[in-house]
């Protein structure tokens, strides 16, 4: 009923809830810290796939028990207050626009181009400002349920069933060997991994929380959390490591840290050679390896392998990382760490050079 | 096909966590008093060793 905390000191027991809560603490950080951009990074297809399956395997275990704690009332995320909601509909409705602007772009192009805004390549579905509204008509390009990503599913990136609100803006690039390549000029996807997350001196539990935010998650306060909550009668993923969970003052986690960082890394600034930054729909010629979409012009296999004999692909979850000596709580320390990851050092690893 | 140095990190971070995961899982065993949350601890447990099984299998 109890453990020992250390020598000298004396017993603690912790309670239902606690332990519950600290496991699905875990499952997240392993999840999200681990799994997620381990799938990302992996060169190996098999190695890819058992990320991939384990990544999926551990959320859905942290639903359980993040079902469990709701069933007891020990998780109760908080309505949206107004003005959250406002911001999210000003945010659609600035999506919709810039969409529809690069429509007005694409259809200027002579017909080349109907990816991305284009109103003859998608159509809404009943409810044009819910997620998972957008369907591809005979472009290859899909909406997973619930998402709102415009990715074509050759990619290796459908997340499945995932509810998250995948709003991936990159243009696409076509490289010399005709693979796909993310524009990073725009946002990176989002990984999970993203900004603010793991605080200077914050642990596992205080991932996600952004600059503005210093409070508690809601399941630590009793029913006075943060404004976001996530929604289980839609998302079968859940992740649990959205904008506003975590807690202060806890654990080692230093991931990302974008609001502290001034710099640019080098895929954002100036040209790459071998990308071209066009907005016509991307080669395909190389992925050939199953399924194919509707339209036939791409093909869906085990994994989307990233060219790594070009500029490497930054995935959002890169600098620093894999640090010798540097635990999972230091990924990603752009502006307090002073060294250089080792794939950047001569001689050690062979993923990257530095432009 | 030999690992990349990213990949053998991720590898041993996760064989990492998901070994501590174990450990902690054992312990909470011991300590839960709901019959609910125990037999979900269980479940994880099982799991968490099929994962730990699973990267180590990666491991030449």
């Amino acid at each position: 009923m109890s453990h020992t905390q250390g020598a000298g000191q004396k017993q603690s027991t912790l309670s239902d809830k606690e332990i519950a809560e600290d496991i699905l603490t875990s499952q997240k950080y392993i999840s999200n810290y681990y799994y997620a951009p381990a799938v990302l990074e992996s060169m190996d297809p098999n190695l890819r796939t058992m990320f991939q399956k384990m990544h999926n395997e551990t959320q859905s275990q942290a639903k359980q028990v993040f079902d469990y704690l709701n069933s007891k009332g020990w998780y109760k995320p908080r309505q949206a207050d107004p003005q959250a909601v406002n911001d999210l509909r000003n945010a659609a409705q600035e999506s919709k626009q810039v969409l529809s602007s690069i429509a007005g772009e694409t259809s200027d192009m002579g017909g080349k181009s109907q990816m991305i805004g284009n109103p003859n390549v998608y159509s809404q579905g009943s409810s044009p400002n819910q997620p998972g509204g957008w369907q591809a008509q005979h472009t290859g390009w899909q909406s997973g349920q619930g998402g709102w990503y415009s990715q074509p599913m050759s990619q290796g990136f459908q997340t499945g069933t995932g509810g998250q609100a995948y709003m991936r803006t990159q243009q696409y690039q076509t490289g010399q060997t005709g693979g796909w390549q993310p524009s990073y000029s725009q946002t990176p996807q989002w990984t999970g991994t993203q900004r603010g997350e793991g605080q200077s001196g914050m642990g596992p539990s205080s991932l996600a929380q952004w600059a503005s935010w210093g409070g508690q998650p809601s399941w630590m306060q009793g029913g006075t959390g943060t404004s976001w909550q996530p929604g289980y009668s839609q998302a079968q993923q859940w992740t649990g490591t959205q904008r506003g969970e975590g807690q202060s003052g806890m654990g080692p986690s230093s991931l990302a840290h974008w609001a502290s960082w001034g710099g640019q890394p080098s895929w954002m600034q100036g040209s790459t050679p071998g990308f071209h930054n066009v907005t016509q729909t991307p080669l395909y010629s190389s992925y050939n390896t199953g399924l194919t979409s509707s339209g036939g012009q791409y093909h869906t296999g085990t994994g989307w392998q990233p060219a790594y004999s070009q500029t490497p692909q930054w995935t959002g979850t890169q600098a620093g990382e894999g640090q010798s000596g540097m635990g999972p709580s230091s990924l990603a320390q752009w502006a307090r760490w002073g060294g250089q990851p080792s794939w950047m050092q001569s001689g050690l690893g062979t993923q990257t050079q530095w432009r | 096909m030999a690992l990349t140095q990213t990949e053998a990190w991720y590898l041993a971070e996760s064989i990492k966590g998901e070994t501590l995961m174990c450990q902690k899982l054992a312990n909470y065993l011991n300590q839960v008093q709901d019959p609910e949350l125990r037999r979900l601890v269980l479940e994880l447990q099982r799991s968490c060793r099929q994962h730990v099984d699973m990267l180590i299998s990666q491991v030449n």
